[in-house]
């Protein structure tokens, strides 16, 4: 390394980085679409037609309206985490490592969290446009009305806020509804953004929060990580960054809450104590409804971003939200099954089940009844698994056709299916009869060790290696 | 999930669904995602309830 070379300024990691990359390594898996379109059904609209096709591009919506019908002045950019291989490069990979890797590489940047970097007002790109009082107008900006019953526009990137007594962040994922130009309704589970929100409105206080839009991917997947209500996120997602975070004092709040300096929009706001009004339907991760519920309100205080700024709409209910959310939680599966099993090959939480319902574990069996020890492990670690398939390391976990064909031809039904009875699951599965609370199921699709098994069919591998398919299709 | 129930809009007659326990048996008032409509469940042109 040349003398110097380290004190080279680094470009700190954003949107803008990602999609120079994205054009770079992954060219043919970007799409830009210069016509212009509406935020108001048109973008998932196109988004659907392009699924229906079995394609997933990240998209690139130079020309979208905003939600008066206006040139909105932003570009639009959906399905950053649509596939694996966009999910390896937001992670330093490259794209052919899709498989479990991407899920390791999170495992181990999260599990090394990096403190923030603080940088000041004019050094962060997220304040080059700030907008206060009467310029608030959250219906200038391309907020998306996604499906039919959601009827609204609705955020749903990060919304990060502070511990009212620590000072710690946190980010997490949340539907917000525009109610109007400077409000918005807000629905959260019962986690640690809910608990800062009780917290405060005991106090008669509002909490602070904002709504970031438009960072790297690598915020995004921090942000799914499963840490105590005490450790700070942003150091986390450093961590998954692999550099600082770089934080900048809100313009709403100062110190109070710090904002993500490298993001193309912030919406600051306060949610505030005792109010309440309906918010929803909005669909959700599973690909159904969530029901309309009665949720706090949040006055928008700023809205900052940056020139030229892009809007980063995240797809929900479709692989774009189920990637984001599952990938994060594979690695932490597998290491929780490894503990009791230590010849687990591979867990994989598939789209068809939302990244979420579904597991399949491979594991190298080497005595029967190690199938449920695995499932007995994985499913405390995530409490929306529902059904895990075990197949032996001779069935791709990652190849669904190969999952299924084993649990066809390696499973009878009375023997091989454990069924598991009033266990906590996910709160959004529609199957569920009691709020999150369901049955769980094991299907142990491994032959078995103690009796002959007919064996699988293939072609010598020496005529297989003989045979190359370019010699005879050139022909 | 959250126990449901299908309502019809007074207005538009547009049909969605909201979380029994956040409306029923409450005076608060449901917005419309279609018309943007206010209504409260004894307003609602039908109310079907369902254990989803």
């Amino acid at each position: 390394m040349a003398i110097g070379a380290e004190k080279e300024a680094r470009v700190p990691k954003d949107l803008r980085q990602f999609l120079e990359l994205m054009d770079r390594e992954l060219p043919s898996d970007v799409l830009r679409i210069k016509k212009s379109i509406s935020p108001k059904f048109e973008v998932t609209a196109l988004q659907q037609h392009l699924e229906d096709q079995g394609r997933f591009p990240l998209v690139i919506f130079e020309n979208v309206l905003n939600q008066k019908g206006e040139p909105s002045g932003f570009q639009l950019v959906s399905n950053v985490f649509a596939t694996r291989e966009k999910v390896a490069l937001a992670l330093d990979l490259p794209p052919d490592q899709w498989r479990m890797e991407p899920s390791f590489r999170f495992a181990d940047r999260s599990s090394h969290p990096i403190e923030p970097l603080r940088v000041s007002s004019s050094e962060a790109p997220v304040h080059e446009v700030v907008k206060t009082g009467d310029d608030i107008d959250l219906y200038e900006l391309p907020v998306v009305t996604h499906h039919v019953m959601d009827g609204f526009p609705y955020l749903v990137d990060a919304v990060v806020a502070a511990d009212p007594e620590t000072g710690t962040h946190n980010s997490s994922h949340h539907r917000q509804l525009i109610k109007d130009k400077n409000h918005l309704g807000l629905w959260m589970s019962p986690r640690h953004l809910w608990n800062y929100c009780q917290r405060a409105e005991a106090e008669g206080k509002a909490l602070p929060i904002a709504h970031v839009h438009g960072h790297h991917p690598g915020f995004y997947l921090g942000t799914e990580a499963l840490i105590p209500m005490e450790a700070d996120e942003y150091h986390h997602i450093g961590g998954v960054l692999g550099e600082p975070l770089r934080v900048v004092p809100s313009i709403s709040f100062g110190d109070r809450l710090m904002i993500p300096a490298d993001a193309e929009v912030v919406i600051e706001g306060e949610v505030l104590p005792g109010v309440r009004d309906a918010e929803g339907p909005f669909g959700e991760f599973t690909g159904y409804y969530g029901p309309q519920r009665w949720g706090p309100v949040v006055r928008v205080t700023a809205i900052t971003h940056r020139k030229a700024p892009i809007w980063l709409n995240i797809l929900c209910g479709h692989p774009d939200t189920s990637l984001l959310g599952g990938i994060p939680k594979e690695a932490g599966v597998f290491e929780a099954v490894k503990a009791a099993l230590p010849t687990v090959k591979a867990v994989h939480f598939p789209i068809s089940g939302c990244c979420r319902f579904h597991a399949y574990i491979s594991i190298d069996k080497k005595v029967d009844g190690e199938p449920v020890v695995a499932a007995m492990a994985a499913f405390p670690h995530h409490d929306e698994l529902k059904h895990i398939i075990i197949v032996d390391s001779d069935v791709d976990a990652f190849n669904e056709q190969e999952v299924l064909w084993a649990m066809a031809t390696r499973v009878q039904p009375d023997a091989d299916i454990n069924i598991l009875k009033e266990v906590r699951g996910g709160s959004l599965d529609p199957s569920a009869t009691r709020h999150a609370v369901g049955s769980k199921m094991i299907v142990d699709a491994t032959k078995p060790v103690g009796r002959a098994f007919s064996e699988r069919i293939s072609v010598p591998d020496d005529v297989m290696q003989r045979i190359r398919l370019e010699d005879y299709l050139d022909q | 999930m959250a126990r449901i129930m299908w309502v019809d809009c007074p207005t538009c007659e547009g049909r969605f669904y909201v979380a029994t326990d956040d409306f029923k048996g409450t005076n608060r008032p449901m917005l419309c995602p279609f018309c943007s409509c206010r209504f409260t469940e004894s307003e609602a042109k039908d109310v079907v309830e369902d254990h989803n």
